[in-house]
């Protein structure tokens, strides 16, 4: 429609065609001259509105996305220094038993004590080590596992694709979580196995998503012209493969980080990660669960896994937004 | 064809190629190719007529459903899983698309340097050097004379002199050069690997009209220099003219005219042939359209295929 493609003259020529005849108007425009006059006001109000708000709703995300991208890298970037100093931060021995038992959150302990009378807030500052580094860990294996398994079944194709793809496939197939739980049951309840176990259900992504770039790079032009120039497969991997699909890959993987946190506390809270004393995340939901009146039990770790969550989620759009500008405007 | 020259260093005999789909694509029905040492051959056709297929089968990228292709008097291994043979890195190839022809995330001297080391790897860099020693002053324009001692080229950034950029874009990543600039850098690798034959699969089709016939000459120049083979391929018949020695044009997978360019310029044969020349524009300032047949116009098999 003309109106719709020239945006600035659409106001210019409603206001004008209200005042006007209809006769001049159906012969002025040919094709739509029957609801011409009865939706061009609307119509060109709509789109004076829309060009607007569209506008502005562009905009929006562009302005709040930077910042957003700021408060999760702060956060997130908070949470990964509780990894690393959280035991030496916390007021308290994470383990200790030594405060009054279920002290609500106040002067003696910031955010309570629990059935034990261990401090709270030195458990989840504590426990960042457990939950994020394991989630951490877990997502660099599962990248690293995935990527290769893709990369091979992208570069090599036929019989090794298929093989790969079908196993990914059959891993896909089940609920990440059930799969995660079979699993980790069959291991033995154990931080580790639970690690073993999310291991298993979280590499499939990797793998899917390497194998679906390297299939459309291996028939680019200077993959080729680096075989003419007598690469081997392995320097063709390293050199013209591998880099193109490495960003791309880390922003799944740092997407991820929240998601991981969230499957190892997942287990921890059914009691197939970490065994009681550990100050894991999950396992103390799970164990305030039993005194539900003791909100601060339950909701302070909680707020742990979700800022968590959320911080790496963001900070991971962040990423993907800073490797593909063009994405960012959707 | 003349059969007074030596022995082809490339040929392609009776290749059929054929995609499969339903219905499956007949690219390439019965094409002979031959490449002699040193000369330019054009390679025209319009879209779709097996051109591009025809390159890749050369240069071992595509193996052929029947036919084969012979390098050196050898037969030439399709290129496979496995690490190219070192001796048939002597064919070398340039792509259609600057855009990615280069890896863009390596330095445009890595990716040059590629083609050295496979030259130096082959014995072919001291080779090549006598035989451009020989007749040096050939190309004008030439900024010649980096470094008298040695034939040529023998560093990335030397090598980007010679396809007319700076030494400095040597660190550089491929963005940040356009689509002529990229085109040049992806002669100049495969270039350095002082190939016997260079295959350019519409190399310059992608670039406007003064970039096209810059980068054409420059290969041209570049390749004889080396005494490089090029089969030349485009669907431009007015910039392919003014380089190639010899024409061979193609249509719906065949080979319908071959001959001494001048010849096929002047006295074309096939129809096919007398519409790709009709259908270049005359800059003559009245506007006219080309005169073509109606597009999609079936040939019937023509006596001057072979």
């Amino acid at each position: 429609m003309a109106p719709s493609t020239r945006s600035e003259d659409g106001p210019l020529t409603a206001g004008g065609d209200q005042a006007a005849p209809r006769p001049g108007r159906a012969g002025h425009q040919s094709a739509p001259s029957r609801q011409g006059p009865q939706n061009h006001p609307n119509r060109a109000d709509g789109i004076g509105k829309r060009s607007l708000t569209g506008r502005l709703w562009r905009r929006l995300p562009k302005g709040i996305r930077t910042p957003v991208g700021l408060i999760a890298a702060v956060v997130a970037l908070a949470w990964i220094a509780m990894c690393l100093f959280g035991a030496q931060v916390a007021p308290h021995d994470p383990l200790a038993q030594e405060l009054p038992r279920f002290t609500p959150p106040g002067s003696t302990a910031w955010l309570g004590t629990d059935e034990l009378g261990r401090d709270v807030l030195s458990r989840i500052l504590s426990g960042a080590r457990v939950t994020i580094g394991l989630a951490l860990a877990l997502v660099v294996m599962s990248m690293v596992v995935g990527s290769l398994l893709g990369l091979v079944a992208g570069y090599f194709g036929r019989w090794v694709d298929e093989t790969v793809m079908r196993f990914t496939d059959l891993v896909m197939a089940f609920p990440t979580v059930i799969l995660a739980m079979v699993t980790a049951a069959a291991l033995g309840a154990s931080l580790f196995n639970a690690v073993l176990a999310a291991l298993v259900v979280s590499w499939p992504q990797y793998a899917r998503v390497v194998r679906s770039m390297v299939l459309s790079l291996r028939t680019s032009e200077f993959v080729a012209s680096g075989r003419l120039l007598g690469f081997s497969p392995a320097r063709s991997i390293r050199l013209d493969i591998l880099p193109n699909v490495s960003g791309p890959t880390l922003v799944l993987a740092s997407l991820d980080i929240g998601t991981a946190a969230l499957l190892l506390s997942g287990l921890s809270f059914l009691g197939l990660g970490a065994k009681p004393p550990t100050p894991e995340w999950g396992s103390m939901v799970s164990s305030a669960v039993q005194h539900f009146d003791k909100w601060w039990l339950g909701v302070f770790p909680g707020l742990a896994i979700l800022t968590v969550v959320i911080s790496f989620n963001f900070l991971g759009d962040a990423l993907r937004d800073a490797f593909d500008p063009e994405a960012g405007e959707a | 064809m003349s059969s007074d020259r030596p022995q082809p260093i490339l040929e392609a005999d009776n290749v059929y190629v054929e995609y499969r789909g339903t219905p499956p694509v007949k690219a390439v029905r019965g094409v002979s190719l031959a490449l002699y040492p040193g000369e330019v051959v054009g390679l025209v056709g319009e879209s779709g007529c097996g051109k591009s297929t025809m390159a890749r089968v050369l240069t071992g990228l595509l193996k052929p459903n029947r036919g084969e292709v012979t390098y050196r008097g050898q037969p030439l291994r399709p290129l496979g899983l496995g690490r190219r043979p070192l001796a048939e890195t002597g064919i070398q190839m340039v792509f259609q698309d600057p855009g990615s022809s280069l890896n863009p995330r390596r330095r445009v001297e890595a990716q040059i340097a590629d083609g050295l080391r496979i030259a130096v790897r082959r014995g072919a860099l001291g080779l090549a050097d006598e035989g451009s020693g020989e007749h040096s002053d050939e190309a004008s324009g030439e900024r010649s004379g980096q470094r008298p001692n040695s034939g040529g080229p023998s560093t990335p950034a030397e090598w980007l002199v010679r396809v007319g950029m700076e030494a400095d874009d040597a660190r550089r990543y491929p963005r940040s050069f356009s689509g002529g600039q990229r085109q040049r850098i992806a002669a100049a690798r495969a270039l350095a690997a002082r190939p016997d034959v260079l295959v350019a699969d519409e190399p310059i089709s992608a670039l406007d009209a003064s970039t096209q016939a810059r980068v054409a000459y420059l290969m041209t120049t570049l390749a004889a220099r080396q005494g490089t083979s090029l089969l030349f391929i485009s669907h431009d018949l007015s910039v392919v003219r003014l380089i190639a020695d010899r024409l061979v044009v193609m249509y719906a997978g065949r080979v319908v005219e071959r001959g001494p360019t001048e010849q096929v310029w002047n006295d074309p044969r096939h129809p096919y042939t007398k519409s790709l020349l009709a259908a270049i524009p005359v800059p003559d300032g009245a506007g006219k359209l080309p005169a073509v047949g109606p597009a999609g116009e079936i040939y019937p098999d023509h006596e001057a295929t072979r």
